[in-house]
C-alpha cells in the first residue's frame, strides 16, 4: 500500500508539472496580453510589462514561475491587483466546493435510487421513464438544463430563486442542473449492475431463504453493485468541476469557476495558471482517493 | 405520525416565510443609496485606475487639488484654495487649504501630493494611465522610462501647504488634468506598509474625500459613509452609498425591478423601449465617439475619396435613432458635442460646425460620386471590404447595418470578421486590418483628447493616419499658452483630418441610466462618472 501511495503521489506530481508547463506555453501563445486595452500605448505597455517581467524571454518567465510555484506562491492576479491568486482561491473555492459537494451528494443519491428503481422494475413503466430521463441527462448539456430550469421555475412559475447561493432554496436549481448529467450516468450504471446482480445465485439464495425484497436489494445486491460507482467518483468530480464553470455563470454564483473562465478572456496569466493547477490537483487527488477507497471496499482488487 | 408530518410541514412553511422576508429586506433604507456602476473594480488605488466605474468610486472617496463639481457641471478648486501660473505657463504653484484632513484625522499636506504624484511616475508602480499623466509633468516620462530618478520629477512640496508643479509645456487646461482621479493623493505610510494591495481592505482604506470606505467585499458590494473629517461635509446629502457589484446589466435590472437598486448606469438594449415607457430610463451624453476606423496605409483605403465614399454612405441618423433606439446621437465630426471651445462654456462642435451633414439622400449622392472619382464607379472593381469588430451584440448589429448600407449605396460587399477582444486590440493597434470599429471616450474635457488620436506619433493612432499639416496644427496647439490660439489650431487640425476623411465618425456615446422615481439630485458628467453626493430619496 505504501509503495502504491508513493508511486501514485509521484505520478500525480509529474501530471501537475506537465499540466502547468503545457498551460503556461499555450496561454502565452494566445494573442493579446493582460494589460492590453483600448487606450494603452506601446510605450506604457512596455513599462508595465517590464514591471511584471513579461518582457523577458518566455523560457525565463517559465522558470521563474515554476520556481514560485514550487514554493506555493501563485502570484498576484493582474485583474484584481489587490489580491494574490492564493487569496482569491481561498476566498472563492469554498463557494464552488459547497455547490460541488451538494451536487455530488445529490447526484449519487438520486442516481443510485433511480438506477435501483429502474432495475427492480425492469422493462416496466418506471424503468422506461427513468431511462428516458437518463438519456436526456447525458445528451443535454448542463447550461441548457440550467437555463430551462430558470425559465420554468424562476421566471414562469416564480417559485424558486436562481441568482447566487444566499439561502438553501437557492441551491435547488443549480444543483439539479449540475447533477443531471452525473446522475443520469450513475443511474444507467447502477441499473445495469443491479440487473446483473439480481440474477446472481446469492441473491436468489437470499430471496429463497425468505429475506424481504427490500433487504435483498439494499443490503446484499447494492453493496456489490456500488463498486463501479466508486470508480466513477473521479470522473464525476471532474465533470462537476468543469460543469460548475458554466453553471456558476448562469446562476450568478461567485465561485472560483467564474474566475477561471473570466481569467482566460482577461489574459490574467497568474489567475489562469493558478486556477488550472488548482483544479488539476483537485481532480488528481479525487482520483487517488477513489483508488484507495476501491481497495478498501473490495479487497479482491489489488492496488498494484 | 400524521401529527409529526404536520409539524414538519408547519416548520418548513415558517422557514420558507422567514427566508422570503429576509430576502425582501435587502433594499436600501432612507438616506442610504444603493447604486450599480460596474462589476467588481479592478483596483481602488487611484493611481492604478483606468475605468469610469473606478473613477466614480474614487470621486466619492478622494479629492485632488481640484474636484469635479458634484452636480457634474465642471471642475472647481478642491484641496487647493488658490493657484498661480508662471508667465511662461510652465510652473503651477498651488496653495492648499489648511483644513483638509484624511479620514483618520491626519492633515493632508503638500508632501502627500509630492509623494503621490511621484508614485504615478514610478515605473515600479506603472498604472495604466501613468504615461498620460507623466506626459504633462517635467521629467515625468523620463522617470517612467527609467531614464532619470523619481526625485527629478517636476513636483515639489515647498512647505506643508504649498505644492509646485513644473510642466514640460504650457497646458492651459491643466486644471482638467489635475482633477483626474489618478492624481489623487494617497497615504504614504499605508501604501508603504501594506504594499500594492493596500486598498483591498476597508480597515486600511484611508482617503481624503467626502466619503470613507465602511466595508468592502470582493464580488458582493462596498459601502461608503460620510468622512467626518471632510471640511465640506455639511453639503453632502447621501449619508451612505452601497455600490453593488452585479456582473452585468440584466442582473442589475432584476435588482432594480425588485426595488433593491436605486440607480444603475447600463441597461440591456432590448429593455430600452419598456424602460422608456415606465419613465425610469435617463440617457445622458458622454464625451466620446464611435467611429469606423480605416487603415489609411492600406489600399484602397489610403485614398481619401474611398474613405469619403464609405463614410458618407453610412446613415448615422438611422443608426443612432432607430437601430440604437435613441441611446446614441449621430456624429457629424470626430469631436462630438460637450467639449469646451475658446470660452470653456461654449461648445467646440457648435463653433466648428458640422463636417458631415445628416441629409442622407444628399450624402448618398456625394458618396457615389466620390467612389466613381476614386476609380470605382458603382463599386466596380472594388475589393470585398473586411470589417473587423469584437464580439458584442451592439458592434455586430452596427457592423451588419453598415455593411448593408455599403452594399446598397456603393455596391461594395463586406465580409464581417469577429475577433476576440484581446486579439482584436492587438490586430487593430498593429494596423493589421482593413476597416475596423473603433471608439474613444475622452478622459478630460478638451478636444485634444480626441484629435490627439490621429497624430503621426500617437501610440493610439490605430488608423495609421499621417498628415504633417495636421501634426503641425496639433503641435501648435500643444505649445501655446493662449487658449484662443490653441482652440483655433485644433479647429484647423480637425479641418485637415475631416477633409482627409481620416476616420468615419458614426455616433456619439451616451450612458443609459435606470433611476428609481424616488431618487433625486443624482448627477453625472460627460466622462461617464456618476455623482451621488447630493442624491436623496
Amino acid at each position: 500500500m505504501t509503495k502504491f501511495l508513493i508511486k501514485r503521489i509521484l505520478s500525480a506530481l509529474l501530471t501537475l508539472f506537465i499540466v502547468a508547463t503545457v498551460t503556461f506555453f499555450l496561454m502565452n501563445m494566445i494573442p493579446g496580453g493582460p494589460f492590453q486595452n483600448e487606450k494603452i500605448t506601446e510605450k506604457m505597455l512596455k513599462i508595465i510589462n517590464e514591471k511584471y517581467g513579461l518582457n523577458k524571454p518566455l523560457f525565463q518567465q517559465y522558470l521563474s514561475y515554476m520556481g514560485r510555484l514550487a514554493r506555493g506562491d501563485l502570484g498576484i492576479s493582474y485583474k484584481r491587483q489587490g489580491f494574490t491568486v492564493n487569496e482569491i482561491i481561498a476566498m472563492k473555492f469554498p463557494v464552488s466546493a459547497k455547490l460541488g459537494a451538494v451536487t455530488m451528494l445529490w447526484g449519487l443519491f438520486s442516481g443510485i435510487l433511480l438506477g435501483v428503481a429502474a432495475a427492480v422494475n425492469h422493462n416496466k413503466f418506471i424503468d422506461r421513464v427513468a431511462m428516458f430521463l437518463c438519456t436526456l441527462g447525458i445528451a443535454v448539456p448542463s447550461f441548457v438544463v440550467g437555463t430551462s430550469l430558470i425559465y420554468l421555475f424562476a421566471i414562469n412559475l416564480g417559485i424558486l430563486p436562481y441568482s447566487s447561493l444566499s439561502t438553501p432554496l437557492h441551491y435547488i436549481l443549480p444543483v439539479i442542473a449540475l447533477s443531471f448529467q452525473p446522475m443520469s450516468y450513475i443511474a444507467r450504471l447502477m441499473r445495469s449492475n443491479m440487473l446483473d446482480a439480481i440474477d446472481q445465485d446469492y441473491i436468489k439464495t437470499a430471496r429463497a431463504k425468505g429475506l424481504s425484497r427490500f433487504k435483498t436489494i439494499f443490503k446484499h445486491a447494492l453493496r456489490n453493485t456500488i463498486i463501479p460507482i466508486i470508480t466513477y467518483l473521479g470522473p464525476m468530480t471532474a465533470a462537476v468541476l468543469t460543469g460548475g464553470f458554466v453553471t456558476e455563470r448562469i446562476f450568478d454564483i461567485k465561485g472560483l469557476g467564474s474566475y477561471f473562465v473570466e481569467s482566460i478572456g482577461n489574459r490574467d496569466y497568474p489567475m489562469i495558471m493558478g486556477t488550472t493547477i488548482f483544479f488539476a490537483a483537485l481532480i488528481i487527488v479525487a482520483n487517488l482517493i477513489v483508488d484507495i477507497l476501491y481497495h478498501i471496499i473490495d479487497p479482491r482488487i489489488k492496488v498494484e | 405520525m400524521k401529527k409529526r408530518i404536520r409539524a414538519i410541514l408547519a416548520a418548513t412553511l415558517v422557514f420558507v416565510m422567514v427566508l422570503g422576508i429576509m430576502t425582501g429586506c435587502t433594499g436600501g433604507s432612507k438616506g442610504e443609496i444603493v447604486a450599480w456602476v460596474g462589476s467588481p473594480p479592478e483596483t481602488l488605488d487611484p493611481c492604478m485606475n483606468s475605468s469610469a466605474d473606478g473613477a466614480t468610486y474614487l470621486v466619492h472617496l478622494f479629492q485632488g487639488l481640484f474636484r469635479y463639481k458634484w452636480d457634474g457641471s465642471g471642475v472647481e478648486l478642491g484641496d487647493a484654495k488658490s493657484y498661480e501660473i508662471s508667465d511662461d505657463g510652465l510652473v503651477w504653484t498651488f496653495k492648499l487649504r489648511d483644513d483638509i484632513k484624511w479620514s483618520d484625522g491626519e492633515k493632508v499636506t503638500a508632501q502627500d501630493y509630492e509623494y503621490s504624484w511621484k508614485r504615478v511616475c514610478n515605473p515600479n508602480v506603472a498604472g495604466p494611465y501613468a504615461e498620460d499623466m507623466a506626459d504633462f509633468i517635467h521629467n515625468g516620462i523620463a522617470a517612467l522610462e527609467g531614464e532619470c530618478s523619481i526625485e527629478e520629477v517636476g513636483v515639489k512640496a515647498i512647505d506643508e501647504l504649498t505644492f509646485e508643479v513644473t510642466l514640460d509645456g504650457p497646458c492651459p487646461f491643466f486644471d482638467q488634468v489635475a482633477v483626474f482621479p489618478v492624481l489623487y493623493p494617497v497615504r504614504k505610510d499605508i501604501v508603504e506598509e501594506k504594499g500594492d494591495n493596500w486598498w483591498n481592505n476597508a480597515d486600511n482604506y484611508i482617503s481624503n474625500g467626502p466619503y470613507q470606505m465602511k466595508s468592502f467585499s470582493l464580488d458582493e458590494n462596498m459601502t461608503f459613509e460620510i468622512n467626518s473629517n471632510y471640511y465640506d461635509k455639511g453639503k453632502i446629502k447621501a449619508g451612505s452609498i452601497t455600490w453593488q457589484f452585479y456582473a452585468d446589466d440584466s442582473d442589475a435590472l432584476t435588482a432594480f425591478r425588485s426595488g433593491e437598486l436605486d440607480i444603475g448606469n447600463a441597461v440591456p438594449p432590448v429593455e430600452i423601449p419598456s424602460l422608456t415607457e415606465e419613465g425610469v430610463l435617463d440617457t445622458r451624453p458622454l464625451l466620446g465617439t464611435y467611429y469606423v476606423c480605416f487603415n489609411c496605409e492600406r489600399a484602397p483605403y489610403d485614398n481619401p475619396l474611398v474613405r469619403k465614399a464609405l463614410s458618407l454612405a453610412i446613415d448615422r441618423d438611422y443608426i443612432a435613432t432607430t437601430v440604437m433606439q435613441g441611446t446614441f446621437m449621430p456624429a457629424t465630426a470626430i469631436v462630438g458635442g460637450g467639449f469646451g471651445d475658446v470660452d470653456q462654456s461654449k461648445d467646440f462642435r457648435k463653433a466648428g460646425g458640422d463636417y458631415i451633414s445628416l441629409d442622407y439622400e444628399a450624402n448618398k449622392a456625394l458618396a457615389k460620386q466620390a467612389l466613381a472619382d476614386a476609380g470605382y464607379p458603382d463599386g466596380a472593381g472594388f475589393p470585398v471590404i473586411e470589417y473587423m469588430y469584437n464580439p458584442s451584440s451592439t458592434h455586430q448589429t452596427i457592423a451588419e447595418v453598415i455593411a448593408n448600407m455599403w452594399e446598397e449605396v456603393l455596391g461594395i460587399r463586406t465580409e464581417l470578421v469577429v475577433q476576440e477582444w484581446g486579439v482584436f486590440l492587438e490586430t487593430r493597434r498593429s494596423g493589421n486590418y482593413q476597416v475596423a470599429r473603433n471608439g474613444w471616450l475622452s478622459d478630460w474635457n478638451d478636444a485634444s483628447s480626441m484629435l490627439g488620436l490621429f497624430t503621426s506619433n500617437s501610440g493610439n493612432n490605430d488608423s495609421q493616419y499621417r498628415n504633417s499639416q495636421f501634426d503641425s496644427y496639433m503641435a501648435e496647439a500643444a505649445s501655446t499658452n493662449d487658449r484662443a490660439k490653441r482652440i483655433e489650431a485644433m479647429h484647423k487640425a480637425e479641418d485637415v483630418l475631416m477633409g482627409d476623411w481620416g476616420c468615419g465618425p458614426v455616433m456619439l456615446y451616451a450612458q443609459n441610466y435606470i433611476v428609481s422615481k424616488s431618487l433625486k439630485d443624482w448627477h453625472e458628467n460627460a466622462l461617464g462618472y456618476t455623482f451621488l453626493h447630493l442624491a436623496r430619496k
